[in-house]
């Protein structure tokens, strides 16, 4: 049988693709209503998915993409027919001075390469917000201009899927955090880079003094710069062969909806039982089991998020 | 949290907790009824678990009418319907679509299409079930022409919109991005009708 789906697990999806729809990048803003017509939307598609319900974190994850596609789609479709490409950008985004026009962007021919007009006011935009990733780094002067001219050519450059990472955005704002990601991933083989050079003898610092220091340390992980990498959606379409659906409904039910405690959880006989928590067992038992399936299941997705 | 988790986990137990909303300054409104009714049914209907039913009676039940006349004559029937139906429909009738039969169903309400390119309306027709005299290429202050039940799928600002027969505005989507799904968009919109 599959699992009996709760009013209050539907009101938890629902906020979170309205919030999803209504701002699916950062700097990106649609109207409540907007935001009512594509979540409500998403939740109908999704559901067309599914015959029984396949749980609250499989089902909101689903959602939560199909909220954000459609949004983006939307402003990317109204951005072109107004040519307009500042429309339903975030008035409070202060980030930088204006979107530059995306398509342009992205138009490309063999002979030229991607040659359009529009590339030549990209540095000027990205240069400070990539500056100040990289100073965040303890990477300033010509390294950094060095680094950031290295991910210029990276956004144009083909992968080996075909593509430019340029080709990727739907809007012009998720091009900020795709920029962002390439000069972290580039900041990282710098310090390799060095650290290779520092470890020989009689050259100063090593990698592993970089990064263990407590009082000077390099924070490679900067989640901060890049609030959609973290996202739900984001993380379960990472993590979902990884974790059983039981893992799965713990940790969504623990830490992402938050909607119960660990102590309601062991006072719960149906939870214990499905989770093979002994029922009968004390509670500091039942509290030390649970607690040693939490850690399993957050153990498997730390791995693979920093892999 | 009441929980003593070891630090390299602690950050992500953080950070799952912070995945669902990006923004804690925003509320969302109540989930609409008619979505919570109707996705409450389709699931607790889905849920339910399965009568308590007796398998050796049913099976003798089920032996016992393979072996009668009935059961040759019920073939038989299936078989004639089965080859008649397919003769007996008109030649340019289309099968139903993976979503479901409503385009064919009430596809002649008027598709209004609004800045769209010149030769939309066949490639729509071509594409899905809808059929071309249901489909018009007009300004966007024609549509004041077509009172009643409509579809208007506007290029101008990207939307389609369904409207009933008391002019108001039942749903709204975006325009997809691949204009080769606009006739499964169209037949999701007469569908919310």
């Amino acid at each position: 049988m599959s699992p009996a789906v709760h009013p209050e697990q539907l009101e938890r999806c629902w906020q979170a693709c309205w919030t999803r729809a209504r701002r699916p990048v950062e700097g990106v803003l649609i109207s409540e209503e907007e935001a009512t017509s594509i979540a409500e939307r998403a939740i109908r598609n999704v559901s067309l998915e599914y015959d029984d319900f396949p749980g609250e974190a499989e089902f909101t994850a689903r959602a939560l993409e199909e909220a954000s596609r459609g949004t983006r789609e939307l402003v990317a479709i109204k951005r072109r027919s107004v040519a307009d490409p500042q429309l339903h950008h975030d008035p409070e985004d202060h980030r930088y001075e204006r979107n530059l026009d995306l398509d342009r962007l992205k138009v490309h021919d063999d002979a030229h390469g991607f040659h359009d007009r529009e590339w030549n006011h990209l540095p000027d935009l990205l240069r400070p917000l990539a500056l100040h990733t990289l100073s965040r780094k303890g990477i300033t002067g010509p390294d950094a201009e060095e680094i950031f001219n290295d991910t210029l050519v990276e956004l144009s450059r083909t992968r080996d899927d075909g593509h430019a990472p340029i080709l990727d955005p739907t809007v012009f704002e998720e091009l900020i955090p795709l920029h962002t990601r390439i000069v972290g991933f580039r900041a990282i083989d710098w310090f390799r880079k060095r650290s290779t050079l520092k470890n020989r003898p009689n050259s100063g610092e090593s990698f592993d003094a970089l990064t263990g220091d407590p009082e000077h340390a390099v924070q490679f992980e900067d989640h901060h710069s890049d609030p959609n990498q973290t996202t739900f959606e984001r993380i379960y379409a990472e993590c979902r062969e990884a974790l059983t659906s039981k893992e799965w409904e713990l940790i969504f039910v623990l830490f992402v909806a938050q909607s119960a405690t660990v102590q309601d959880l062991i006072a719960d006989a149906a939870f214990c039982k499905h989770h093979d928590i002994r029922a009968k067992a004390s509670a500091s038992t039942k509290r030390r089991e649970l607690q040693e399936l939490i850690e399993t299941a957050l153990g498997k997705i730390r791995k693979i998020l920093i892999n | 949290m009441d929980l003593n988790l070891p630090p390299h986990l602690a950050s992500t137990a953080s950070l799952m907790s912070r995945s669902l909303r990006l923004r804690s300054d925003e509320s969302a409104p109540s989930i609409p009824s008619d979505l919570l009714d109707s996705l409450t049914s389709l699931y607790s209907r889905a849920a339910r678990p399965a009568e308590n039913t007796r398998p050796g009676l049913w099976a003798r039940r089920l032996q016992g009418f393979l072996a009668s006349p009935a059961f040759a004559g019920l073939t038989a029937c299936i078989l004639l319907v089965g080859i008649s139906i397919p003769v007996l429909l008109p030649s340019g009738s289309q099968g139903e679509t993976f979503r479901g039969t409503q385009v064919t169903g009430i596809s002649g309400l008027p598709i209004l299409l609004v800045g769209s390119p010149a030769d939309f309306s066949s490639r729509i027709a071509q594409a899905g079930d809808i059929e071309l005299s249901s489909i018009h290429m007009v300004s966007e202050t024609d549509t004041y022409n077509f009172p009643g039940t409509k579809i208007v799928v506007n290029f101008n600002n990207g939307t389609i919109v369904a409207v009933d027969s008391e002019e108001r505005v039942v749903h709204t989507q975006p325009l997809p991005s691949d204009l080769g799904e606009l006739s499964f968009s169209i037949g999701d919109a007469l569908g919310r009708l």
